[in-house]
């Protein structure tokens, strides 16, 4: 899982999220974005441990990858 | 570096914040942040049994972001699984007030009513000073009325979220 993470931006407009366990993902293009989503879940009563997802979007296509899958939508999803 | 981000509650007059992360947030009777049994919720003969606020925020620790946080938000899985009787209010705060215990849900909209597709925003940001609070706080609520059952609610999850870079 992405629990640690570099992001990079080059002046060429490529955007790299480099992970060294679940390898990395890149993007280019002026309409692109990187960014992780982190969600805390609060079940019952137990405040649990961060879960996090790399977010690629290209054109208003988003990749959601989390270091096992991968869902291509045009949705803002949540964790 | 993955930016140190977490869950904390807040109590008293001064807003003591007290981390909450892998640990308990109890809905009680009382302004305080001890996981213990007392001050518990009571089902009432009458009328309902209103839980003291849960004022909670998220907290930038040590270790920033690279860039900044945004897009902070609080949302539930949409179904009030507590069962009969028992309701979750939730809201949107910009400045503390002490914790006091709640008398009604005026002000507050049904916690179970903020799903993913439609959150509570806690703040849009950005976001990117180490060890300060974040956003919003999210006050939550517990109502219990007279029609509920004894004992143990069933398990439930809500989420804060935001995004990093």
């Amino acid at each position: 899982m992405f629990e640690d993470y570099k992001i990079t931006k080059f002046e060429d407009d490529t955007v790299q999220c480099l992970n060294s366990a679940d390898g990395n993902v890149v993007v280019h293009g002026k309409d692109s974005k990187l960014f992780t989503r982190v969600g805390i879940h609060i079940t019952g009563e137990q405040v649990q441990e961060p879960v996090r997802v790399v977010v690629a979007e290209l054109n208003g296509v988003r990749a959601y990858f989390n270091g096992e899958t991968v869902v291509l939508t045009t949705d803002d999803l949540y964790l | 570096m993955v930016a140190t981000v977490t869950i904390g509650e807040k109590n008293g007059v001064s807003g003591t914040y007290t981390n909450k992360t892998s640990d308990v947030v109890r809905m009680k009777n009382a302004d305080n942040a001890t996981v213990d049994p007392n001050n518990p919720m009571v089902i009432p003969g009458s009328g309902s049994d209103w839980s003291y606020e849960k004022w909670l925020r998220l907290k930038i620790g040590a270790t920033g972001p690279s860039v900044q946080i945004t897009n902070l938000k609080f949302y539930t899985d949409g179904t009030n699984g507590f069962g009969t009787g028992v309701s979750l209010w939730a809201k949107a705060v910009s400045t503390y007030a002490t914790p006091a215990e709640g008398t009604a849900s005026t002000g507050y909209a049904d916690a179970f009513g903020y799903t993913s597709g439609s959150a509570l925003s806690l703040g849009s940001g950005p976001y990117t000073a180490t060890d300060t609070e974040i956003g919003d706080h999210c006050v939550l609520l517990l109502q219990v009325a007279s029609t509920a059952t004894q004992g143990s609610l069933t398990t439930e999850t809500v989420t804060f979220s935001y995004d990093e870079i």
